[in-house]
Parts: C-alpha cells; sequence; structure tokens
C-alpha cells in the first residue's frame, strides 16, 4: 500500500463564497504576509465532506467573514486532497450566527 | 535549426523557438525548496525560477492550491505536489508557485500561470474574478478588482487557460 501522510494547520481566512454540493465547498482568502514583509493574496478552494460540518457552517458564516478553518490534507505519492476538518469563528461573529441560527429554526 | 527558448517571453515572442526538456522532479524539488528560503517561489518546468522576471502570475487554480506547516517545504511533499499537477504543469505558462505566511508559520502552495503582458494577465484575473495579479519583477501585488466568488461553470482545469498565442505581441493600451 502507498505511503500516505496527513498534514493538518489552523489558519484565519476571509471567505470568499460558499459552494453547496456534493461535497460542497469553501473559498477562502488570505492575504498572507511573507518573511519579507511582502502581502499576497492567495485564494484556495477547501472541499468539505462531512454534510455535518458543512450544514453548519453554511447556517453560520456568510461571504465576507473571517473565520478560522483546520484544514487536513492526505498526501499519497502522487496525488493529494485538502478537505475542511473544523472551523472557528471569532468571538463577535458567534454570537451573530448564534442569532442567525435561531432565527432560521 | 530550431533553437531552444531561453525563457517564456523568448518562447512565446519566437515562435521557431523549442520548449526545453523539463527539469526532472528531483532538480525541481530541490530548486524550489531553495528559492522558497527567501519566502515565496515561481518555478516552471521548463525555465527554472522565474524570480524577478517580468512576468506577471495570476491563480486560476483554487482547487490545487494547498497549505502546508511550517516554512521548509518537506521534499516528499513537494514531490506529491508536482507530480499531482504534472498535466497542468506540462503548459509552459504554468508554474509551482509557494508563498510562506509568516503569521501563521505555514506555507501555500499553487499552480499559477505566468502571462508575459500585464494586461493579459488582468483578462484573466478578472475572468475568473481572481482579487490580484502578482507582479514578479518588482514583487508587488496588483489589485484586479475580483472578489474570489467562484464562476457559475467553471471549466475543468485543463480547459481554464485560453490557446497558447506565439509570436510578436500586440501592445495592448493602458
Amino acid at each position: 500500500m502507498a505511503e500516505m501522510t496527513k498534514t493538518e494547520v489552523t489558519t484565519t481566512v476571509t471567505v470568499a463564497d460558499l459552494v453547496p454540493g456534493d461535497p460542497s465547498a469553501l473559498v477562502a482568502v488570505k492575504r498572507a504576509v511573507n518573511s519579507q514583509g511582502i502581502a499576497r493574496h492567495i485564494t484556495q478552494r477547501i472541499s468539505i465532506r462531512s454534510a455535518e460540518l458543512a450544514r453548519r457552517l453554511f447556517a453560520e458564516v456568510q461571504r465576507g467573514d473571517e473565520v478560522t478553518l483546520t484544514l487536513t490534507t492526505v498526501w499519497a505519492d502522487d496525488d493529494y486532497e485538502t478537505e475542511l476538518s473544523d472551523f472557528a469563528l471569532p468571538l463577535n461573529l458567534e454570537d451573530a450566527a448564534r442569532k442567525k441560527s435561531l432565527a432560521s429554526l | 535549426m530550431p533553437r531552444t527558448a531561453k525563457d517564456l517571453h523568448d518562447y512565446i515572442n519566437h515562435p521557431s523557438t523549442l520548449l526545453p526538456e523539463q527539469k526532472a522532479v528531483e532538480e525541481a524539488v530541490e530548486t524550489i525548496r531553495l528559492s522558497h528560503e527567501k519566502g515565496g517561489s515561481t518555478f516552471s518546468l521548463y525555465f527554472g525560477d522565474a524570480a524577478q522576471q517580468k512576468l506577471y502570475a495570476v491563480s486560476i487554480y483554487p482547487d490545487r492550491a494547498a497549505l502546508v506547516p511550517g516554512k521548509p517545504i518537506p521534499a516528499t511533499l513537494l514531490k506529491t505536489f508536482v507530480r499531482a499537477n504534472d498535466a497542468l504543469l506540462q503548459d509552459p505558462r504554468n508554474a509551482v508557485g509557494t508563498w510562506y505566511n509568516r503569521e501563521e508559520d505555514a506555507t501555500y502552495l499553487d499552480v499559477t500561470t505566468l502571462l508575459i503582458a500585464r494586461a493579459d494577465a488582468a483578462v484573466l484575473a478578472e475572468q475568473y474574478n481572481q482579487i490580484a495579479i502578482y507582479d514578479l519583477a518588482r514583487q508587488a501585488e496588483i489589485i484586479a478588482g475580483g472578489t474570489g466568488v467562484e464562476l457559475k461553470g467553471l471549466p475543468p482545469l485543463r480547459e481554464r487557460l485560453p490557446i497558447l498565442r506565439r509570436g510578436k505581441q500586440r501592445k495592448h493600451n493602458g
């Protein structure tokens, strides 16, 4: 069996888009400043394979929100795949999200 | 006897030139890892390190971007990245891009498209609703005005680039 490696990274991004589907996806934008102090916007499209996680994300987050993502990437010999494994809102957005979830009930 | 193009400008502007042989994956990975120590790198499998060349980078494959922890990129992960994106990297306009995010101590890997004319880069960025293009010579971002919202009916990966047209480029206004 091919050896596989898993990496996990936590990053705070701006949500550019939420893409429903099977699987759903999130388009994240990061303004990343490198070690020379140069800033660059990086866009990453991330699959959300957990239906429950997708449901929660779509309920609590909208375009333009800042959110902290935990991304897991599985690396095989000749391919890799990244998925969202968790997310967290900044504290002030948590209150707004809670209200949004309650309003939709 | 056709000669081998020395860089992407040469290849595009002189249709009689040939593409160089692609670098072997191991050689590419070592060069990328070294270049990345500066904080980011752009590497063409045909022409090598594109740092500070008069080229404009646009990212139209956000679905191929990956984020790895730390600044040094493990060779095994980079090899996987290069192999996994081999089909895209066959196009001489596509390159491996790396960018270190010092705030979170993590490194982005992506497949980035290189254009020799800023106006062409701006058109491509607009077409794919990208936020910015990157000027490799000036090492600075140019805001393109997009939002990052995904296009409806995004083409398959291998159909996103326009057909490569070679020959002297028309001058663009503005």
